[in-house]
């Protein structure tokens, strides 16, 4: 292990433009992981269509290094303004905010910087030394009725993250199951709701879709606040927790690693629920609950371990199984698409170099976060007393550019919009564009593992249950949806 | 004006909900063919998660109403504000936010990105509220030249030109001064 890491860091560095790329992705998801408005999915996307220019090696490091920094960028904003990245800092908002109205921002990004780091660190050495075993088994052990059932363990999860209840987490991932159905059919290559024209033929493209749903709905919303006179901006310094501050977190920031590369693993949701789980957890275990959301620095701890754990863990099902387990990892996805490429279990042997590259540049993505996570907070900073007024048009005009260039079609901007405003219109109403991406992304996986998983088992679905990782996936599936229902049911 | 009520919106929702599976639905008759490989047909999919829409959306309704009629405590803030309902003033005014990006879009095609660009940029602009003529035209510049040298010098994306006489000309003028 530690010879290929070793081949994996000197090919990375070897080469300055590998370097160009790793340290433009680590400072551009740390950056657009800090900008309210954007976070390391619009970086992501808007990279998306510049690799086809890139090596696979090249293109999938830069991803997997904006996915480390990206995850910690989030906790910024999600500190200082209660605006989360992603889904998977919105715990981290909990108590970081309320530390920030404290007059205790810094010590609560102080925590983040410091938790982040350490969490991704050591996910990352798990992430070298389980994937490859795993992989190996996952050759003998998953054939498409397995997929399917993960991926509907993966949809039943998930399906209440980032939406303000579990119905609207359903609806938004159903939108996402149906918009993915545009396009043909994977069993016969049919054509379906395309209205004989060839873009759609084709299906809804993932980039425009996400640019959408991401950036151009955060403009919208940020901006609607702008108009209702909602925005604010407000002062940090810089000052990281004390070591004694420190020791006495370990507990929560070793089970927060644990339940992270656990929640990683599974696909469809990752850093998110790892965050929300390990929050949860943290106010479970602890004997003082009271603090829990009014200011205590164990939340943000929790939470910022647990997703950056996860991001090592979130590379498993993508190298291993071609499983993404949330939005970055999908356009990962993407990425080995476009240099014709399909994750899976041999691309341990066909592709060694490109695994241990990726490999590497999380690790050393990791260790970055902790010395420049400082030197970001005491610049990016100024970059977010902009007023956002200022950023939002440069944020749509780069977003449109990404758009077009794809593929020079004026209809991709015309889909990025069209998700942009379907975007705004469901967040306002509690609906989680997160599970809308993870629909679509999932969906097309989804019908294609069903499909050949039936005729493979003679259409009759009773047969999954006598496949002993099938049935035990979806019976855990089922449990764990109904238990979802009858608690919401209960608040009812 | 008057607010659109909360019961009025959440059937509204509700409507749109039906609405899209009624289209997901109706629409998968003309690839309901069970003749090819695949022995349930292409339909068989998309309508399998339309029934699960349909049935998430009348629960979801259902649990509404429910919670309407008994003025439960609302944590989630999004909730609170649909309890509020629809400000048709602030809807109006996202409109206009909203609006700008698409016009800039239907004009794209023809009177091409570099025309458009700083017209676009200005307009936002000025729409999100800056007033100030230092920054209303300082940041479009700013950001039109940044961007400009990362995509068109840079990375020599090939962006729209307009069709429109005279705005063609202008476009592939800059073009050739930028590149």
């Amino acid at each position: 292990m530690i010879e290929n890491f070793l081949h994996g860091t000197y090919i990375l560095f070897s080469d300055p433009f590998s370097v160009m790329l790793f340290v433009g992705g680590l400072l551009g998801g740390m950056l657009f992981g800090a900008i309210p408005g954007i976070n390391m999915l619009t970086l992501g996307a808007i990279v998306l269509p510049f690799t086809a220019a890139m090596s696979a090696s090249d293109a999938i490091m830069l991803y997997s290094v904006i996915y480390c920094s990206g995850v910690f960028g989030g906790a910024i904003t999600a500190i200082l303004f209660n605006i989360p990245g992603s889904p998977e800092n919105a715990p981290t908002a909990f108590d970081g905010y309320q530390m920030t109205l404290k007059g205790q921002a810094s010590k609560a990004i102080g925590a983040a910087v410091l938790c982040s780091a350490l969490g991704g660190l050591i996910s990352a050495i798990f992430m070298m030394t389980a994937t490859a075993p795993i992989a190996a088994w996952a050759v003998r052990a998953f054939g498409p009725p397995e997929v399917f059932a993960l991926i509907c363990f993966g949809i039943a999860v998930s399906a209440s993250v980032g939406a303000a209840n579990l119905w609207k987490g359903i609806l938004s991932v159903s939108l996402g199951l149906l918009i993915s159905t545009i396009g043909s059919d994977p069993a016969d290559g049919i054509g379906r709701y395309n209205f004989d024209t060839y873009y759609l033929l084709a299906g809804i493209h993932f980039i425009p879709m996400v640019l959408g749903l991401f950036a151009v709905s955060e403009v919208f919303a940020q901006g609607a606040n702008k108009l209702a006179g909602a925005d604010q901006v407000k002062k940090v310094s810089l000052d990281f927790p004390s070591f004694a501050e420190f020791w006495r977190v370990k507990i929560t920031v070793l089970r927060s690693i644990f339940i992270g590369f656990f929640a990683g693993i599974l696909p469809g949701i990752g850093a998110a629920l790892a965050a929300f789980l390990s929050y949860s957890e943290a106010i479970r275990w602890a004997k003082d609950k009271s603090q829990f959301g009014k200011g205590d620095i164990r939340g943000v701890v929790a939470s910022e371990t647990a997703n950056n754990a996860a991001t090592g863990a979130a590379m498993i099902p993508l190298l291993a199984l071609g499983l993404p387990g949330g939005a970055l990892t999908a356009m990962m996805l993407g990425v080995f698409q476009i240099h014709g490429m399909e994750p899976g279990p041999l691309i341990f042997t066909t592709s060694k170099d490109l695994v241990w590259v990726v490999f590497s540049a999380m690790f050393f993505a990791n260790v970055c976060i902790l010395g420049l996570g400082y030197l970001q907070t005491i610049t990016v900073v100024h970059l977010l007393r902009i007023p956002f007024h200022l950023l939002a048009p440069a944020i749509l005009l780069i977003a449109t550019i990404g758009a077009y260039a794809l593929r020079n079609l004026t209809v991709d901007i015309w889909v990025m919009y069209a998700a942009g405003v379907v975007g705004f219109l469901l967040r306002r109403s509690g609906y989680s564009v997160a599970g809308i991406v993870l629909g679509l992304i999932l969906g097309s996986l989804g019908e294609s593992s069903f499909s050949t998983s039936m005729q493979l088992l003679g259409y009759d679905p009773l047969a999954l249950f006598q496949r002993p990782i099938a049935a035990t996936l979806l019976i855990v599936a089922g449990v764990t949806l109904a238990w979802n229902i009858f608690s919401e049911l209960r608040k009812v | 004006m008057r607010s659109i009520s909360p019961v009025m919106g959440i059937w509204l929702e509700f409507a749109a909900w039906m609405a899209i599976a009624a289209f997901f639905y109706g629409f998968s008759f003309e690839f309901a063919d069970t003749m090819g490989a695949f022995q349930w047909g292409a339909a068989a999919w998309p309508r399998g998660v339309v029934l699960i829409l349909v049935i998430t959306a009348v629960v979801h309704l259902l649990i509404r109403m429910r919670a309407l009629k008994r003025v439960q405590p609302i944590t989630d803030p999004r909730d609170q504000m649909e309890r509020a309902g629809i400000d048709p003033a602030a809807a109006l005014r996202a409109a206009g936010m909203i609006s700008i990006p698409i016009l800039y879009v239907v004009l794209l095609p023809h009177i091409g990105f570099y025309v458009g660009t700083p017209l676009f940029l200005i307009a936002y602009l000025a729409y999100l509220g800056e007033r100030r003529p230092v920054r209303l035209i300082g940041v479009p510049v700013f950001i039109y030249l940044l961007v400009n040298l990362v995509f068109t010098k840079l990375f020599f994306v090939a962006l729209p030109v307009g069709n429109w006489p005279g705005f063609y000309d202008i476009s592939n003028w800059l073009l050739v001064l930028i590149r």
